[in-house]
C-alpha cells in the first residue's frame, strides 16, 4: 500500500476517542491528515491504528465566551477563515490561516493538527504562542491546560502524552486596543516554506502605554523562542515609539542557533530575524494606534 | 495580453494562421483523455522498484527471499538477473564514455541515489511495495563525486571503474581566431567562473507503461508516455538481444515530457524483462518522488576561465572558455549536449572568434536528460552574462550593449562562426516592442524614484533562440561513426472508406496541440473545415507511418511534422483532383475542392462529394475511371535540406530554423531580505509565419513559467554523499501559476526560407527568463554592492548576501587594458 496496512477507527464522541487511543496498542490519532497521511506515505513513521477525529462536531466548536473565544481543536482552516466570530474576534487568525497552501489542504487541514505536529515551518505555533493562547488537552480521566508557550517543546514535539487528545484552543479576547502581526518569510515561491517568521502582539493600556507584549520567532530554533529581551524594552514605552530599530537591536542574534537546511542557512535565518521583528513590530504598532485613536 | 505584430502579410489562407478552437481540449478538460496510466490489461502485474538511498555504493548483498515470498509477490529482479538477461545499453560517446556500462538495474554497485536496485512484481501496486520493505540489502557505502570539476581532479572518486575516468567526452570547438581577438581588442574582460545549475521541468504526468510480452511472435508491446519511440528501440532492442521491430510503441495522450521522457528506455527495459520472466502484462507508474529521483534532470554547467575581448564601446569581438558540463551518472542521450549547444554558438550576436574547450563528466547524481532548452540555454545563459558583465564592468548600457552586438535583419541569412545558417529574424526589433511592452522609460524613472526606498528595481533583458529541427548529422562531431544525419517526419493523409480525411504523423505530443495544427494544414489543402478531419496522434511502429528521427522533442514539429502533413496532403489533394477530373470529365485544372467535395470551376452542378470520390476507390473499383492508378492513402516524408557537417571543423548547419525570443523582466529585491518579486514581464516572439498564434502563445508561457521556476525557486540539490536534498513538491519548490506574473506577449513573424511553410520551431525556448532575470538582478546589483550574477538560481537567500558584500560578489571578474 501507499501506507503501511493499518487499521482504521471512527469514534463517535471525544470521550470514545480518548478511550480508544489508550486501547489499541500504538493508536495515532488522525485530524485531517494533511501532514500525517505524508508521514505515513514516506514510511517515515508508523501506527498501526488511527483514531479519526475529523468528524468530530464537538471538535469543530468556534465559540466565544467572555474573555476568549475558543476554537475546537478539529477546526479545519477553512472554517476559521469563514468564521465571523474569528473576523470580528481575532481576524489574524484567518489572515494567517488563508496563507495556508491551498484551498483543498485549507478543506481538511486543521488547526490541532497544525499544532500537534508542529513542524518548524507551521504557521500556527508562534501564532498562538505570541497570542497567549491556552491548550486545553483531555486523557484518560483527565483534563488539563497549559500554555501555547508551555505545549511546543521541540521540533515536531508537544507536551501531550501519549493518549492524550488537544481538544480545544482558548485564545483571548484583548480588552484594550491591540495589534497583531504575522510576518513570514517565504523561500519557496509565493507563499510556502517559511523559513522565518515572526509573530508580535502588543496591547496599550489606559496611558496609552504598551503592554503585553509578545514577539515571537519560529524556524530559528526547535520551538517558537520568546523575544523577551525586546519585549521588556517595549513594555510601558508610549504606541507611537519612533525607534522600532533600536530596540530590535537589544535582541542578541548571535545566541540563536537556527537550522541549515536546503532552504535557508542558519546564518541567513539569523540575519533575518531583526528585520521581520521590526516588520511585525511595525505592524502591530499601527494597528494599535489605529485602534487607540478609534 | 498579447499583440500581434505581423507586417509581412502571408498569402491568405482560410484555416492556417487563425486560432481555430483546439481539438484536443474537450476530451482533456472533460477528463476524457487516454494516458498511459489509463490502460489496463486482463491479468496485469505490478511493478515497484526499490532504489538505491545511496549517491554511491558496492552492493555486497541482496537477499530477496522474503519478499518472494510475501502476499501476492509473483517475481522479482535483481541486477545479477540483469547482467545475465541484458547486454549494457548502447553508448553514443566513443570511449572514454562508449566504455561506460549501464543496465536497467544497478550491477554490483549503485552510482546515484535513486537508481533502481530490485524490482517486484505482485499482483497490486500496494503488494508490489510492502514486499519491497522485506528485501534486505548490504551496501558498503563509497565515497561521492558530486560535482563537475571535482569529477575531474586526479584522486575523485569513479563512478564507473570500468572507464578508467570520469571523463564522458572531451572537445575543442576552435572558429575564427580568438587570440587575434585578444590582441585586437581594447580591453579583455575575464571572469573566473559561471555555474548553470540543475533544475528540470516537471511534467504533471510521471513516467508509466503496460508492457506485454507475446511468446508467440516474440514482440513486445509497450503503451507508454515515451516521447522518441524509435531512439528507445535503438537502445533496447541490441541489449535485450532481439530484432528492434519486436518493439512496439503505443502512445496516445501525453501528459507533459519536455524531453524528460525520451530516456525512459531503462524503465521499460525492466518492464519488459519482467513481463516475460513472468507471463504477465506489467503495469509501471512511477510516483512524484520517483520521478524526482530517477527520471532526468536538466544539464548543470560550469563555465571557467571565461575571456571576452570587447572593444570600448561594448563591441565583443569573441568569447574563450572551458565548459564542464555534470550528466549524471550515466550518459544515456548524452554526450550529444556536448555538441547541441554549437547551435547557437554566438547567441544572437556578431561576435566571431569563440573557442570552447568543453568536458562533460558523470557524477553520483541522476542523469541527465535533454530537458527543454536542452543544452542551447545553458551555453546561451553565459553568453547573456557575459553581456551583462561586460556592460557593468565598462560602465555601459546594457540595452545599448546588446543593440551594439545584435546581429542585425538585413544579415539574414546569417551564417554563424561554424556553420549554421540563421534563417531569418530582427532581433533589434523584438527588443524594442518588448521595451515598449514594459514601458522601459517608466521603470527607470521609477528605479530611481525607489532608490532608499528599500526596495531595489532591476530591469534586465534576456535575448535567445530556439534552434529547431536538429541536423542529426552533429552527432558525427561527438562520433564519427554514427551514421546518423538529416531530419525527418512522416505523414500519412487519406480519405476513408466514407470520405473521410483522416491523417497520422509519428509524433508522440504532450500538449503542443498537433492534432489541431495538422488538421488546420490539411483543411486548407483539401478545402474542408478541420472539424472534418480526424487527427490520429501518437507513435504506433506496428500500424502507423514513423521514421527514426519520428517523436516530439527539440522544436520541429511546426517544421517537420506540419511539412509531412502539408507534403501527403498535397499528394492526396492530387489523388483527388485527378479522380474527380475523371469521374467528372474536366481536366484536373478547372477542378477545385471545397467544402468536402469536387467541382468543375464555376459549374456548381459537375461535382462530386470525398464520399463518392471514397466509393469508386474502395467499394467500387470497377467504375474507376480508365487507366488511373490512385490509392487516396497518401504517404509523404518531410526531409529538411540539410548536408553531413564537417566533423574536423565541427562546421555545418546544425538546425533548420531559428526562431527569437527576447524578454524584458522588471522586478524588485527587498533590499533587507533579498526576496525576488517580478513586476513587469513581456516576452516577445519572433517564430516565423504562425500557424495557430494561441498554441504558440501557450508554449511561450510555458517555457516562460518554466524558466522563472528555474532562475527563481527550482534547484536539484545534493550534499557531499550524493544525497538529493530535494527529492519531493515539499523541497523542490515547482514554479505555480501564483508564482507566475501577469505577462505581456507579442510576436513577430519573420517567415522562414528554409521550412516548407515560413514556421519554424519554438516550443522549448531558449530559458530566457533566466537570463533576463539574472540581468535584471545585474541591475540590482549596479546599484547596491556591485557583486556580480555568477550562478543561474538565485533564490531570496543568495541574493541577501550577494548584496551584502562588496568585495566576495566581485571576485573572479577582472577587466584587462590592452595598449
Ligand atoms: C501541500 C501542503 C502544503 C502545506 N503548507 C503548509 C504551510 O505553509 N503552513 C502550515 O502551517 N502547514 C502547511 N501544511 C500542513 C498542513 O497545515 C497540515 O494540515 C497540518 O500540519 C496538520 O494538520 P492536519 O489536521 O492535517 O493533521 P494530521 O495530518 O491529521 O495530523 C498531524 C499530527 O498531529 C496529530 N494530531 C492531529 N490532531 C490532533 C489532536 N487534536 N490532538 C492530538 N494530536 C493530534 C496527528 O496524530 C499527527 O501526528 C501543508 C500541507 C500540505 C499537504
Amino acid at each position: 500500500m501507499l501506507l503501511k496496512e493499518l487499521s482504521y477507527v471512527r469514534p463517535n464522541s471525544v470521550e470514545e476517542a480518548i478511550e480508544l487511543l489508550n486501547t489499541y496498542p500504538d493508536a495515532g490519532i488522525l485530524a485531517g491528515g494533511q501532514s500525517l497521511i505524508n508521514v505515513l506515505k514516506m514510511r517515515i513513521g508508523a501506527y498501526s491504528t488511527l483514531v479519526d477525529i475529523s468528524a468530530l462536531k464537538e471538535l469543530q466548536q468556534i465559540r466565544e465566551s467572555m474573555g476568549f473565544i475558543s476554537l475546537g481543536a478539529a477546526t479545519t482552516y477553512d472554517d476559521i477563515i469563514h468564521s465571523p466570530t474569528i473576523m470580528l474576534n481575532r481576524p489574524i487568525l484567518a489572515e494567517t490561516a488563508i496563507r495556508i497552501a491551498d484551498q483543498q489542504v485549507r478543506n481538511r487541514g486543521t488547526i490541532g493538527g497544525n499544532c500537534c505536529y508542529n513542524d518548524p515551518t507551521c504557521h500556527f505555533p508562534p501564532l498562538l504562542t505570541a497570542m497567549g493562547a491556552t491548550m486545553l488537552i483531555a486523557g484518560k480521566d483527565k483534563r488539563s491546560e497549559m500554555t501555547a508557550e508551555e505545549f511546543f517543546t521541540g521540533y515536531y514535539q508537544t507536551a501531550l502524552e501519549p493518549g492524550e487528545l488537544l481538544v480545544d484552543i482558548r485564545i483571548p479576547k484583548p480588552q484594550r486596543p491591540y495589534g497583531d502581526a504575522f510576518v513570514p518569510l517565504s523561500v519557496g515561491g509565493t507563499d510556502v516554506l517559511n523559513a522565518v517568521t515572526v509573530t508580535a502582539h502588543l496591547e496599550l493600556n489606559a496611558e496609552g502605554k504598551l503592554t503585553e507584549v509578545r514577539l515571537v520567532a519560529a524556524g530559528v530554533g526547535p520551538r517558537p523562542l520568546r523575544m523577551t529581551a525586546i519585549e521588556k524594552v517595549l513594555d510601558g514605552q508610549p504606541y507611537h515609539l519612533s525607534d522600532v530599530a533600536s530596540a530590535v537591536a537589544t535582541f542578541d542574534i548571535s545566541a540563536l542557533e537556527p537550522p541549515s537546511d536546503v532552504h535557508a542557512s542558519g546564518e541567513y535565518r539569523r540575519q533575518m530575524v531583526p528585520v521581520l521583528t521590526e516588520r511585525a513590530l511595525k505592524t502591530a504598532l499601527e494597528q494599535v494606534g489605529r485602534g487607540y485613536r478609534e | 495580453m498579447s499583440t500581434l505584430v505581423t507586417d509581412q502579410k502571408t498569402e491568405a489562407t482560410r484555416w492556417t494562421g487563425k486560432n481555430v478552437p483546439r481539438k484536443e481540449d474537450e476530451r482533456l478538460v472533460k477528463g476524457q483523455g487516454r494516458f498511459a496510466d489509463d490502460i489496463r490489461r486482463h491479468n496485469e502485474a505490478h511493478v515497484y522498484l526499490l532504489r538505491s538511498p545511496y549517491g554511491h555504493a558496492r552492493i555486497r548483498s541482496i537477499d530477496v527471499t522474503a519478499a518472494n515470498n510475501s502476499p501476492g509477490v509473483i517475481c522479482t529482479l535483481t541486477g545479477e538477473e540483469v547482467a545475465v538477461l541484458q547486454k549494457p545499453f548502447m553508448e553514443i560517446a566513443p570511449p572514454p564514455g562508449g566504455l561506460m556500462e549501464d543496465y536497467c538495474l544497478a550491477v554490483g554497485k549503485v552510482h546515484f541515489m535513486g537508481e533502481p536496485v530490485v524490482a517486484i512484481l505482485a499482483e497490486t501496486e500496494e503488494l508490489a511495495r510492502d514486499a519491497a520493505d522485506l528485501v534486505d540489502i548490504e551496501y558498503d557505502p563509497l565515497p561521492a563525486v558530486v560535482d563537475g570539476e571535482a569529477a575531474l581532479q586526479s584522486d575523485a572518486p569513479l563512478v564507473h571503474e570500468e572507464a578508467g575516468t570520469n571523463v564522458v567526452w572531451h572537445g575543442v570547438y576552435d572558429w575564427g581566431d580568438i587570440q587575434g581577438a585578444v590582441s585586437r581588442a581594447d580591453k579583455v574582460v575575464k571572469i573566473d567562473r559561471l555555474h548553470f545549475h540543475r533544475f528540470t521541468s516537471t511534467p504533471i504526468e510521471c513516467n508509466a507503461a503496460v508492457v506485454e510480452y507475446y511468446p508467440g511472435s516474440g514482440e513486445y508491446t509497450f503503451w507508454c508516455n515515451n516521447t522518441m519511440p524509435q531512439f528507445a528501440a535503438m537502445f533496447m532492442g541490441p541489449a535485450l538481444g532481439i530484432p528492434t521491430d519486436r518493439l512496439h510503441f503505443v502512445t496516445q495522450d501525453i501528459g507533459g515530457s519536455f524531453g524528460n521522457k525520451i530516456t525512459t528506455y531503462v524503465y521499460l527495459t525492466i518492464c519488459a524483462i519482467l513481463a516475460k520472466k513472468s507471463g504477465r502484462p506489467v503495469k509501471w507508474t512511477e510516483y512524484r518522488t520517483d520521478h524526482i529521483l530517477g527520471g532526468s534532470h536538466g544539464n548543470e554547467r560550469t563555465f571557467r576561465n571565461i575571456v571576452v575581448p570587447v572593444m570600448a564601446d561594448g563591441t565583443i569581438l569573441g568569447i574563450s572558455a572551458t565548459a564542464i558540463d555534470d550528466a549524471g551518472a550515466f550518459p544515456r542521450y548524452e554526450p550529444l549536449g556536448s555538441v547541441i549547444w554549437s547551435q547557437v554558438v554566438p547567441n544572437v550576436y556578431r561576435f566571431r572568434d569563440v573557442k570552447i574547450d568543453f568536458t562533460q563528466v558523470v557524477t553520483n547524481k541522476c542523469p541527465v536528460g535533454p530537458n527543454r532548452g536542452y543544452s542551447r540555454l545553458q551555453h546561451m545563459w553565459m553568453v547573456e552574462r557575459i553581456v551583462d558583465i561586460v556592460a557593468h564592468e565598462l560602465h555601459l548600457d546594457p540595452i545599448e550593449v546588446r543593440k551594439k552586438n545584435y546581429i542585425q535583419p538585413e544579415q539574414m541569412p546569417y551564417e554563424t562562426p561554424n556553420g549554421c545558417v540563421y534563417d531569418s529574424g530582427d532581433y533589434p526589433r523584438c527588443l524594442d516592442l518588448a521595451l515598449e511592452l514594459i514601458d522601459y522609460p517608466k521603470w527607470r524613472e521609477r528605479q530611481i524614484m525607489a532608490l532608499g526606498s528599500g526596495k531595489i528595481i532591476g530591469i534586465g533583458i534576456g535575448s535567445t533562440l530556439d534552434s529547431g529541427t536538429n541536423n542529426f548529422g552533429q552527432a558525427r562531431i561527438i562520433n564519427p561513426q554514427l551514421p546518423f544525419s538529416g531530419n525527418g517526419e512522416v505523414s500519412n493523409v487519406k480519405l476513408d472508406l466514407y470520405g473521410e480525411v483522416v491523417v497520422t504523423i509519428g509524433t508522440t505530443p504532450q500538449g503542443q496541440g498537433h492534432e489541431t495544427t495538422a488538421a488546420q494544414v490539411v483543411s486548407d489543402i483539401l478545402g474542408i473545415d478541420p472539424d472534418h478531419v480526424r487527427v490520429l496522434i501518437g507513435h504506433d511502429n506496428a500500424r502507423n507511418v514513423y521514421t527514426g528521427f519520428s517523436g516530439t522533442y527539440a522544436s520541429q514539429f511546426a517544421v517537420t511534422g506540419l511539412g509531412a502533413v502539408q507534403g501527403a496532403a498535397e499528394k492526396l489533394r492530387r489523388e483527388i483532383v485527378q479522380l474527380a477530373a475523371g469521374v467528372l470529365q474536366a481536366d484536373e485544372s478547372e477542378i477545385e475542392l471545397r467544402d468536402g467535395s469536387a467541382f468543375v470551376r464555376g459549374q456548381e452542378q459537375r461535382t462530386i462529394p470525398f464520399i463518392g470520390l471514397a466509393n469508386i476507390v474502395f467499394a467500387n473499383n470497377a467504375t474507376m475511371p480508365a487507366g488511373l492508378d490512385v490509392s487516396l492513402n497518401c504517404t509523404y516524408t518531410y526531409r529538411p535540406p540539410f548536408s553531413v557537417p564537417d566533423v574536423e571543423r565541427k562546421f555545418g548547419n546544425l538546425t533548420l530554423t531559428y526562431a527569437t525570443q527576447i524578454h524584458a523582466c522588471v522586478l524588485e529585491v527587498d533590499a533587507q531580505t533579498g526576496h525576488t518579486t517580478i513586476l513587469d514581464y513581456a516576452a516577445v516572439d519572433d517564430s516565423g509565419r504562425l500557424i495557430h498564434p494561441q498554441i504558440v502563445e501557450g508554449q511561450v508561457h510555458g517555457a516562460a513559467g518554466l524558466g522563472i521556476g528555474g532562475a527563481l525557486y527550482e534547484a536539484l540539490e545534493y550534499d557531499e554523499e550524493g544525497q538529493l536534498l530535494t527529492s519531493n513538491f515539499y523541497s523542490y519548490k515547482a514554479v505555480t501559476a501564483v508564482d507566475v506574473p501577469m505577462m505581456k506577449t507579442a510576436a513577430i513573424e519573420s517567415p522562414s526560407p528554409f521550412s516548407p511553410n515560413g514556421a519554424k520551431g519554438m516550443g522549448e525556448g531558449g530559458g530566457a527568463p533566466l537570463h533576463a532575470i539574472c540581468s535584471a538582478l545585474q541591475d540590482v546589483m549596479r546599484q547596491t554592492s556591485g557583486a556580480i550574477i555568477t550562478d543561474s538560481f538565485n533564490p531570496s537567500e543568495r541574493v541577501y548576501w550577494l548584496m551584502q558584500d562588496t568585495t566576495k560578489g566581485r571576485e573572479g571578474v577582472s577587466v584587462e587594458e590592452r595598449a
